[in-house]
């Protein structure tokens, strides 16, 4: 197996509980357009963020490894190619809705996934129905999106080890309110009204400091999917960069958590495997 | 009218209580038409995007107080069933005059205003146990559960066994896995008479009192929202963040005389018919819930995720927001219609489970056919409104089939007969 290692800063526009799916400033929950920004589109975005926020992480989801087998190669193509989730993809629960009992994010939908770098592209799309991969989302049955649901029962993982192993940020307490700090310095520079009412709004949910609050714990929450990727697979590999025959027909499995939620740069770190079986040679 | 007069048996507390009930469920219905009929997108004119700010916080601020008073509906319908009462869902249509309120004062769907917040914070400020009305013949909230306290502390003491509901239909935070204070939301389950007295301790402190000021009162949010908004009024006149709804919106017959703005654009009819079915179809799952017959842990589950989360939400909420855009009238006029609560005082659910989950699933299916001739309709209209709302009414739509769905497998109905129903839809 050629394991695809990858990670980094994801942006996702979303609303949040107890705001419907479809709420498109924000109002209850702890997530809003700003002013000046666009209504919220649910977008996982794993380059070229929209608005991004002033002190918020760089998003780019990159590939930082590559292993034949276990071993490392160190200097194959598809190292820093960028990682790419496609058409629109989008965390789909939609107030628990969607999906079994399995609390969370829900499910990733669609899921096609793109690596690609000059030299080479990976794509592959995942069908929740084979026989009928053009059955909308809501039609399908809980059962249905079991196999692309989290792994946890209860969706979510309070896993501030994990998270800060790999971000850095052990206190989410302490992150919130240096970012408040840094608003705060950029506060008397804002002569624009509407950039004025956009940081006032940021300073205040991140003034919200309670550490039970959920602003803070989902900083240190993450979510885990693992399944196979089924559909058609797409790979564009010129002068052989990628080195070995990819097999196409196996299903190739995936696993990625999301998590560490910025509540404030609506980012999070996404930190996944994708794993490309390889023709064997006769 | 309610009844009055110190409780002393079990008929007399669950008659208060189911007042109490009613009451809840009234004002939860004022401060949700208030908080919609607030501006809360920078397209709409009249609010700058600093004052903006300022409006979507006084959206959010009424929308927890409503949660609070959903909370405090849950209690009350907790302890009417530790008690061996029914939960209780019904109310008059609005406007109605109720137990609760001041001489000549009614219940009523009213948009945002100075004149609607400074009534929903006298109803708030009647919490206190001390309050009164001018009139001894109108008792306040705070008397009504003073009367109920003193009813349990009654009741408690006696040899006669008070407590005889089944503890399993009661509705906890713990039992529906939600973090304490999670979204404003603290249900409890009643016990005996010290969490009887607890609870309602809790709904009296959460309406006024507060917990030695560590959450904010739901007068306190009333009052600082009022202030807020005399303010920025007084210092800009252009400002207007209220949207030009009708007070006490009506479809039904006769709704003119009784004071209602009666909907008369035909599209806005259906879309506040289906929004009433919706409601009164979400009132029903509640009932089964907090009833709790001979449901098996799956079914209870099933309307868990569909009834107490998230049907309000994904439903009640996004159907209120798209009506508050649409005409009330057919002639040319900025006044829009709004949610109108309006239920059927004689709906009930069969006590016999199978057959209340197909009639419940059957209204589901109902449901989804509406909004989408309701769809069909707003397409044709052509006109600003139905542009803005189109994409909220494909996204409900689509809500609408899913909880269908949900709800068959999980109280497993044969889908296949509705598969060809929705396939019918598409076909149209």
């Amino acid at each position: 197996m050629l394991d695809i290692h990858f990670d980094g800063w994801f942006q996702c526009r979303l609303a949040t509980n107890p705001d419907p799916t479809d709420e498109p400033r924000g109002i209850s929950g702890h997530t809003f357009a700003l002013a000046g920004e666009p209504d919220l589109d649910r977008v996982i975005r794993f380059q070229d963020p929209v608005a991004p926020r002033s002190h918020g992480p760089e998003v780019g989801v990159t590939v930082t490894s590559v292993q034949l087998d276990g071993t490392e190669l160190s200097d194959h193509a598809l190292l820093g190619a960028s990682v790419d989730l496609m058409d629109d993809a989008k965390f789909e629960s939609r107030n628990k809705l969607l999906g079994d009992d399995r609390g969370g994010a829900g499910i990733i939908h669609p899921f096609r996934l793109r690596i690609s770098c000059p030299t080479v592209s990976l794509e592959r799309r995942d069908m929740l129905d084979p026989a009928d991969p053009d059955v909308p989302l809501h039609r399908m049955p809980p059962s249905a999106l079991t196999r692309r649901g989290p792994i946890s029962p209860n969706g979510f993982v309070f896993d501030p080890e994990t998270v800060a192993r790999v971000t850095g940020i052990a206190d989410g307490a302490a992150f919130r309110a240096a970012r408040r700090s840094a608003l705060e310095a950029d506060l008397p520079e804002a002569t624009d009204a509407t950039e004025r009412a956009a940081l006032g709004k940021r300073i205040f949910e991140l003034s919200i400091d309670d550490p039970n609050n959920i602003r803070t714990q989902f900083m240190h929450v993450t979510q885990t999917w693992q399944f196979a990727i089924n559909g058609p697979a797409l790979v564009s590999d010129k002068g052989g960069a990628i080195g070995l025959p990819i097999d196409v027909d196996q299903e190739w499995p995936v696993e990625l958590w999301m998590g560490a939620w910025d509540a404030d740069a609506l980012c999070g770190y996404v930190q996944g495997v994708l794993r490309l079986p390889v023709v064997a040679l006769p | 009218m309610p009844t009055s007069g110190e409780i002393r048996n079990r008929a007399q507390l669950i008659r208060a209580l189911t007042d109490a009930a009613q009451i809840e469920h009234a004002v939860i219905c004022q401060y949700l038409f208030a908080a919609h009929s607030l501006k809360t997108h920078p397209s709409e004119p009249g609010v700058s995007a600093p004052l903006l700010e300022r409006v979507r916080q006084w959206k959010s601020n009424i929308l927890e107080v409503a949660r609070g008073e959903m909370e405090h509906l849950g209690l009350v319908c907790n302890l009417l069933s530790a008690v061996g009462g029914s939960p209780f869902f019904g109310r008059p249509n609005f406007p109605y005059v109720g137990c609760g309120l001041p001489p000549g004062a009614r219940y009523e769907l009213r948009p945002f205003s100075a004149a609607a917040l400074e009534q929903f914070k006298a109803l708030e400020a009647s919490h206190e146990p001390g309050a009164r009305w001018d009139d001894e013949d109108h008792e306040t909230i705070g008397e009504l559960y003073s009367r109920i306290r003193r009813g349990f502390e009654f009741l408690g003491s006696h040899d006669r066994p008070l407590f005889v509901g089944p503890l399993g239909a009661q509705v906890s935070n713990e039992r529906i896995g939600l973090p304490e204070r999670w979204y404003e939301i603290r249900l409890r389950r009643v016990v005996d008479r010290e969490s009887a007295l607890e609870v309602l301790d809790q709904i009296l402190e959460e309406g006024h009192h507060g917990q030695a000021h560590r959450y904010p009162t739901h007068y306190e949010r009333f009052d600082e929202t009022l202030r807020e908004y005399r303010a920025l009024v007084a210092s800009d006149p252009s400002f207007q963040p209220v949207r030009s709804v009708a007070s006490n919106p009506a479809t039904r017959d006769g709704a003119e005389a009784e004071g209602c703005s009666v909907v008369e654009h035909p599209v806005t009819r259906r879309a506040v018919r289906l929004f009433n079915s919706s409601y009164e179809t979400m009132c029903l799952m509640l009932d089964r819930y907090y009833g709790y017959g001979d449901e098996t842990e799956a079914e209870r589950r099933t309307l868990e995720g569909i009834a107490l989360f998230p049907f309000m939400t994904v439903v009640i909420r996004p159907l209120a927001e798209i009506i508050v855009h649409m005409p009330l009238r057919s002639e040319p006029s900025e006044c829009t219609a709004g949610p109108a609560f309006e239920t059927d005082p004689t709906l009930r659910l069969s006590p016999q489970k199978r057959s209340s989950w197909i009639y419940i699933h059957e209204r589901l299916t109902d449901l989804v056919e509406e909004c989408s001739l309701l769809r069909r309709e707003v397409e044709v209209e052509q006109a600003r409104w139905a542009l803005a709302i189109l994409p909220r009414l494909v996204f409900l739509g689509e809500t609408l089939e899913a909880l269908s769905i949900k709800f068959a497998h999980g109280m497993k109905i044969d889908v296949q007969y509705f598969r060809g129903a929705y396939e019918r839809l598409e076909g149209r």
